[in-house]
């Protein structure tokens, strides 16, 4: 399953999302037995989406089913808390602990800084702070306020990159700039929240950068109709 | 045949007792029994919705073995303070599993509910919302959660949450390259 799409690129994928977590039976291996026993729950569709490609892709996340240690009710299956290298963890002091699904579901409520400073926790909290559908609920409860509609920022942003890749690489310039500060400097002040023409310059940073990444990019010139690729963007997708 | 059909009223008669009563009682993993209004049961989980839905609600108290008494108590507590406190079904509505619809506030009662509780307590009701299906209740209280992580530290945040950092030094490092914009204070 495609749930996780920890690159940037997942675009295609998220168009569809609203129907993708409702599918019980697609969330595999690793979904949570609870599941199993309530059938009719309609609940944490996403999170129980999140967890199928835990165990699929991630190496170096031991850390996160052994952190369910503590919690008996929902350890049970699949993965034994088996130290690989974090070994020793579960038995520090009894702290309840949330399985992935309910943290997801905790980060989908989460503020875009407060995915950062999750993604710097462990390598498995920067797994789960990968998903795309985390930096489209930040970003568009945020910039809802500033008159951007959801659809259209769905429709911009998954066309050109995703949503991480908008925070990751186009809104700290645009923080810098309005912060007037020069590129190379390192520290500083940087505006949290961004104004109505910054969120625009973000998106265009984005746009323009997806198509000069084009396998056949354009000529140059061809950025100039930026402003106009946000309304179009739906076509490219 | 005639078993089945006897079986079949017997079945029947029990479900028009049950319909009778407007209140379901819910056995917490560790015995304990609580009394929750039908309606407001079936309204707010969508679990105990298909239960009595479906006629396999326990007059005895259902089994709830994955829920402690403890959070069992502050579910039912919430029910009822819903019922009280909240006329319509707007809020249920508003379903959480992906966050087409904004995320709406919690209510003043609400935010006051979740406040009072521990740490602990506060854990264990996220999953008991969970296991029980009741989007508002999880909505609520994991908004409450993320309020918590909201302007912390990763440091902070591990303390909270009791997790060890595994990263290497340089792996912390690129990654807070890669996040610079959400960590302009430091």
């Amino acid at each position: 399953m495609k749930c996780r799409s920890d690159s940037t690129g997942g675009g295609d994928d998220r168009r569809i999302p609203v129907a993708a977590p409702t599918g019980d039976g697609g969330s595999g291996e690793t979904s949570k037995k609870r599941r199993t026993e309530e059938p009719s729950s309609s609940s944490s569709g996403a999170g129980e989406c999140s967890s199928t490609p835990a165990s699929v892709q991630v190496p170096p996340r031991p850390t996160q089913r052994e952190q369910l240690g503590p919690d008996a009710r929902e350890g049970e299956g699949e993965q034994p808390p088996v130290d690989a290298d974090a070994g020793g963890e579960g038995e520090q002091e009894r702290v309840p602990d949330l399985g992935e699904d309910l943290l997801f579901e905790v980060l989908m409520r989460a503020e875009a800084r407060t995915l950062a400073s999750a993604a710097c926790v462990s390598r498995g909290w920067r797994q789960l702070a990968r998903d795309e559908r985390l930096w489209e609920a930040a970003c568009v409860r945020e910039w809802a306020n500033l008159g951007f509609s959801e659809q259209m920022l769905r429709m911009i942003v998954l066309s050109f990159g995703g949503f991480r890749r908008l925070y990751v690489q186009h809104i700290r310039p645009v923080q810098r700039r309005a912060a007037g500060m020069p590129p190379g400097q390192r520290r500083g002040q940087l505006p949290v929240r961004l104004g109505r023409d910054q969120v625009q310059v973000s998106l265009s940073l984005l746009s323009t950068s997806f198509f000069l990444s084009m396998p056949n990019a354009p000529p140059p010139e061809k950025d100039k109709d930026n402003d106009k690729d946000k309304n179009g963007g739906g076509q490219c997708g | 045949m005639e078993v089945d059909k006897g079986k079949g009223e017997a079945e029947e008669t029990r479900k028009v007792a049950e319909a009778d009563r407007d209140t379901v009682t819910l056995k917490s993993s560790d015995g304990k029994l609580f009394e929750v209004s039908k309606e407001a049961a079936a309204r707010l989980s969508t679990v105990l919705a298909g239960m009595i839905a479906g006629g396999s609600i326990d007059d005895n108290g259902t089994d709830l073995k994955q829920i402690g008494s403890e959070a069992l108590e502050n579910v039912v507590d919430y029910c009822n303070k819903h019922a009280n406190s909240i006329p319509s079904a707007a809020l249920i509505s508003s379903s959480i599993s992906f966050n087409t619809a904004p995320f709406k506030e919690p209510e003043e009662w609400e935010r006051k509910f979740v406040d009072r509780l521990s740490h602990d307590a506060l854990f264990d009701l996220v999953e008991a919302a969970n296991f029980l299906g009741m989007e508002r209740l999880l909505d609520v209280t994991c908004h409450k959660i993320s309020e918590m992580m909201k302007g912390k530290s990763p440091d902070q945040i591990r303390e909270v949450f009791n997790i060890k950092n595994d990263y290497t030094k340089e792996e912390l490092e690129e990654i807070r390259q890669e996040l610079a914009w959400a960590f302009y204070d430091d």
